[in-house]
């Protein structure tokens, strides 16, 4: 059992982390935080496994992304943003962004492809968007991606090609080669 | 088609995965195609781009909410590591080791019972029948 001090530590440390892979996974506040919740319910209720010296944060972003994939995997309906980014998508504003280097015009052709970028990721399968952040946003390697979403290596080397030939082609597609 | 080939290995080339001799072909090959190397560029941007994401802001809640949520249920709601092991009779467990040596005291005691035992009546001998005709 996880003793309630403890408990708040935990929260303290690492629902930060927490909520950031669950918001790049679900675009979504309101979903992050349900993610990121139940993340921790589920990791409360396994308590007995729990012990000081296990890397708690490294087995909550698993279970973030299993109960993600879990969930998109048992949604009866289908709700992917088709990959052509909408007008409203690419006009919204980015509330995350900041970029204190370079010129303005060089901000806002940054924070432009940035946002595209984050449009072309949402419009991404589950499964692949899953691969892409991983690897691609938070730059670790294929193993402990594979690791993480308990797939083989392969598994992830070819959702990522797959997912990285959307995105080009959506980006591609809708910005006229800008990038 | 080599330059299918060199679209296939860009990404992989951008991030650094290839081999030495893949990576001086690639260069070469760019450095003769320039619509190529435009491929490569616009795979290198995009790439540093998603590395660029940037870290969602949380909400200034956040914390508070899950603690209000998980703190109570952590006394209530806590799960053995391991699921009891042995076998559930109704309203009693029953250790593994006890079990075995349950199953061995009965499986003695049938085995014994039989041996000793008076078997089965059908089993015998059937009695003789005899017949007699008068003679005469």
């Amino acid at each position: 059992m996880i003793p309630p001090e403890e408990m708040n530590e935990l929260i303290d440390k690492h629902a930060e982390m927490a909520y950031a892979a669950a918001y790049r996974l679900t675009c979504n506040h309101a979903d992050a935080a349900d993610l990121v919740q139940e993340a921790f319910l589920r990791v409360i209720n396994k308590a007995g496994l729990y012990n000081k010296d296990l890397d708690f944060g490294g087995w909550l972003r698993r279970v973030i992304f299993r109960v993600y994939l879990n969930r998109k995997r048992g949604e009866s309906r289908r709700c992917e943003v088709p990959l052509e980014v909408s007008e409203a998508d690419r006009l919204s504003p980015i509330e995350e962004l900041s970029d204190p280097a370079g010129s303005p015009d060089s901000i806002a052709e940054k924070n432009e492809l940035q946002a595209d970028i984050e449009a072309a990721l949402r419009g991404l399968p589950a499964d692949m968007r899953a691969c892409v952040i991983l690897v691609d946003v938070e730059r670790r390697g294929y193993e402990e991606a594979a690791d993480i979403l308990d797939w083989p290596v392969g598994s992830v080397a070819g959702r990522l090609f797959r997912a990285r030939r959307l995105l080009r082609a959506s980006l591609a597609g809708y910005e006229g080669e800008k990038i | 088609m080599i330059c299918a080939i060199f679209r296939n290995m860009a990404d992989l080339y951008a991030e650094g995965r290839l081999a030495g001799f893949q990576k001086r072909w690639m260069e070469r090959h760019a450095a003769a195609c320039p619509a190529c190397t435009a491929e490569l560029a616009a795979w290198k941007r995009m790439l540093a781009g998603l590395r660029d994401i940037p870290v969602p802001q949380v909400p200034s809640n956040l914390k508070e909410m899950l603690r209000s949520a998980l703190v109570g249920r952590v006394l209530e709601e806590t799960e053995p590591a391991e699921e009891i092991s042995g076998f559930i009779f109704p309203g009693r467990s029953w250790e593994p080791s006890m079990a075995l040596a349950a199953g061995l005291v009965a499986l003695a005691l049938s085995s014994s019972i039989s041996a000793i035992g008076p078997g089965i009546p059908s089993q015998g001998y059937p009695e003789e029948t005899v017949y007699y005709t008068q003679r005469g």
